[in-house]
């Protein structure tokens, strides 16, 4: 009888491992409301789940806007771990559940209350207190384990200071270099270990390097609150203007001016023919209809159905560039639109995405006005300079502002492309 | 007189032109009051137009039906044919209406479920108003009927296949052949009433 109880026992705690599955949301569970987040979720020993995690910024107004995103993880024996990055908006409501044959596993759910949209200072230190110390206020301090340090760019979009103290093994210099070109300051506190000497040779002998749309900052106690002051703000200033940018200007349709007087003599003319020609004059001034229908078409409908603009926006620095795409779409008859990869909305609607391509649904001419998922790339250059550009008048004096086929490409003030 | 001529005579006399007129000024009056030239701002002429066309041919399809029920089989097709070219010349507005609003259906479609609707709505409501014989007057409510039944139809089944106002965006393949075939069902039996040395 004992055996059997203890078969049963143990039996009960293998199920309970074989069900293990976590989701982490932001670094250590801070979040950034209004910023791309990294979501890492873990399951060991599961089948199949699918994994949807819900965040609606709907209100009593407007009803649920829900922004619906869903993966994939293929079961199997072991640890099955998926790392993406998640943007959440200012959310009512945050849920997640993760399914397996119809079976939810595992849920939960996130509270309004823990929304927060300061952004984060992610310290990597063995004594996290004393790095924390020389950090302007206004940021989350958020001590994190080197080891899980993200290597993609996105994932650091909540993040504006990352400090290294030397305290600890040093870092992937892709994290580093991921950081940095999201936008955020690098502090490397010296003194650091030999170990750190990879890490130091990125920064040279300067005390502040451009990365893509962040910095490396190199300093002691005593002279990084000097360097943390002035902050950089690039990532953030562009992508608030990435709406004004973008701008869709859709080809005018006909003028109701010049399409009345037209249609009116229509009308008079096959009230007129019919009454003196009878049939034959109704098929004449029927044919002559179609005809000027058909030879207006292309000022009746001067487009496709889905008008769309599109705008790069690249902050380079240090060979690296944060890439964000601005889309605008009208479409005129409404229904499904389709991105190939993540995007957000720049205002709230409903919208869902799955590795690869996010949904929109807007309906009928409604302008639907999307970022992408920032990336990182690789500087090209080639592009003309525009010091007059509008943008130049919202960001620092010395930025250096060039200008493509759908780019704008910005060099922070100091930096070499 | 053969029927040419007379279809002809009937097209060119007052009523008519006066009928085609008003309707031809209500779709000018829908065009001038549903477009709009700003191209971010949505155009809805061909709904407007779509439920103005609709309406108004089937009211007077109702009306002629009343009109010339005690007329002969010729009169009866005269007239029908009369009332799909009234459809046909308004059209060209339609089509307008249709290129500028972008709907998500298809135009011919649309002006045959137009035009059949209309004259199938005028063959019932003339087979309603004959049989009614003095009680006449009851055919315009019981031209309701296929209306409302076609639509109880959908409902049940689901599916928009037999409603002749859907005005929201999408296929109306079904409605349009099943009112195309109403509608040729009378002018097959007032053709072949004809045919049979009914009077003109």
């Amino acid at each position: 009888m004992r055996q059997l109880f203890l078969a049963v026992l143990l039996a009960a705690c293998l199920s309970a491992s074989a069900q293990e599955t976590e989701l982490l949301l932001g670094f250590d569970g801070e979040l950034v409301a209004g910023r791309w987040n990294p979501l890492e979720f873990r399951s060991r020993d599961a089948g199949d789940i699918t994994l949807t995690v819900t965040a609606d910024q709907g209100d009593l107004r407007r009803g649920q806007l829900p922004a619906r995103h869903t993966w994939h993880v293929p079961g199997g024996a072991g640890l099955s771990v998926l790392e993406d990055e998640i943007f959440l908006p200012h959310w009512q409501s945050l849920s997640w559940s993760a399914s397996s044959d119809g079976r939810v596993v595992a849920s939960g759910s996130l509270h309004p209350r823990e929304l927060d949209d300061r952004p984060l200072a992610v310290i990597v230190s063995a004594a996290a207190a004393g790095p924390a110390r020389l950090l302007p206020s206004g940021v989350r301090v958020v001590p994190y384990p080197v080891a899980s340090l993200p290597e993609r760019l996105a994932a650091w979009d909540p993040v504006r200071y990352l400090v290294l103290d030397g305290t600890t093994a040093p870092p992937a210099a892709a994290a580093v270099i991921a950081a940095a070109a999201a936008g955020a300051d690098v502090l490397l506190l010296e003194p650091l270990p030999a170990s750190y000497a990879p890490l130091r040779a990125l920064a040279g002998d300067s005390a502040v390097s451009h990365y893509g749309a962040g910095r490396l900052l190199l300093g002691t106690a005593e002279t990084a609150p000097g360097l943390l002051v002035s902050t950089n703000g690039y990532a953030a200033a562009v992508g608030e203007q990435l709406g004004t940018l973008n701008v869709l200007e859709p080809a005018r349709p006909l003028r109701l001016g010049l399409l009345l007087p037209f249609a009116g003599a229509y009308a008079l003319l096959s009230v007129v023919l019919l009454r003196v020609a009878g049939v034959p004059g109704a098929a004449a001034v029927l044919c002559l209809g179609i005809v000027g229908v058909l030879a207006a078409g292309p000022q009746l409908r001067p487009g496709p159905a889905v008008s769309s603009s599109r705008l790069e926006v690249r902050v380079s620095a240090g060979g690296l560039s944060r890439s964000v795409t601005g889309s605008a779409l009208l479409d005129r008859q409404g229904g499904t639109l389709e991105l190939p990869g993540a995007h957000r909305p720049l205002k709230p609607v409903p919208y869902a995405t799955r590795p690869g391509t996010t949904s929109f649904t807007p309906g009928r001419w409604q302008l639907l006005e999307t970022a992408s998922r920032p990336e990182l790339r690789e500087a090209t250059g080639g592009l003309t300079p525009a010091p007059d550009h509008p943008l130049a008048a919202l960001l620092p004096p010395g930025t250096v502002i060039s200008t493509g086929d759908s780019i704008i490409e910005v060099t922070p003030a100091g930096a070499v492309p | 007189m053969s029927g040419w001529h007379s279809l002809d005579r009937h097209l060119r006399s007052e009523g008519f032109s006066q009928l085609l007129s008003a309707f031809l000024l209500l779709s000018l009056l829908t065009l001038t009051f549903s477009w709009s030239g700003n191209p971010l701002e949505a155009n809805n002429s061909w709904y407007g137009l779509t439920a103005l066309r609709r309406g108004a041919l089937a009211l007077m399809a109702v009306g002629l039906a009343l009109h010339t029920f005690r007329a002969g089989p010729g009169v009866r097709l005269r007239t029908m044919a009369a009332l799909s070219l009234i459809s046909l010349l308004g059209a060209p507005l339609s089509a307008a209406g249709f290129a500028a609003s972008y709907p998500a259906t298809s135009l011919i479609p649309n002006i045959v479920l137009d035009t059949a609707f209309a004259a199938a709505l005028y063959g019932f409501t003339t087979m309603v108003a004959a049989a009614a014989g003095r009680a006449f007057f009851l055919a315009v409510p019981a031209a309701t009927l296929p209306i409302a039944a076609s639509l109880l139809l959908d409902e049940a089944t689901g599916n928009n296949l037999l409603f002749p106002f859907p005005l929201a965006d999408g296929p109306v393949f079904l409605p349009a052949l099943f009112w195309t075939a109403f509608a040729l069902a009378f002018a097959a039996a007032w053709a072949l009433a004809l045919r049979r040395g009914g009077e003109r």
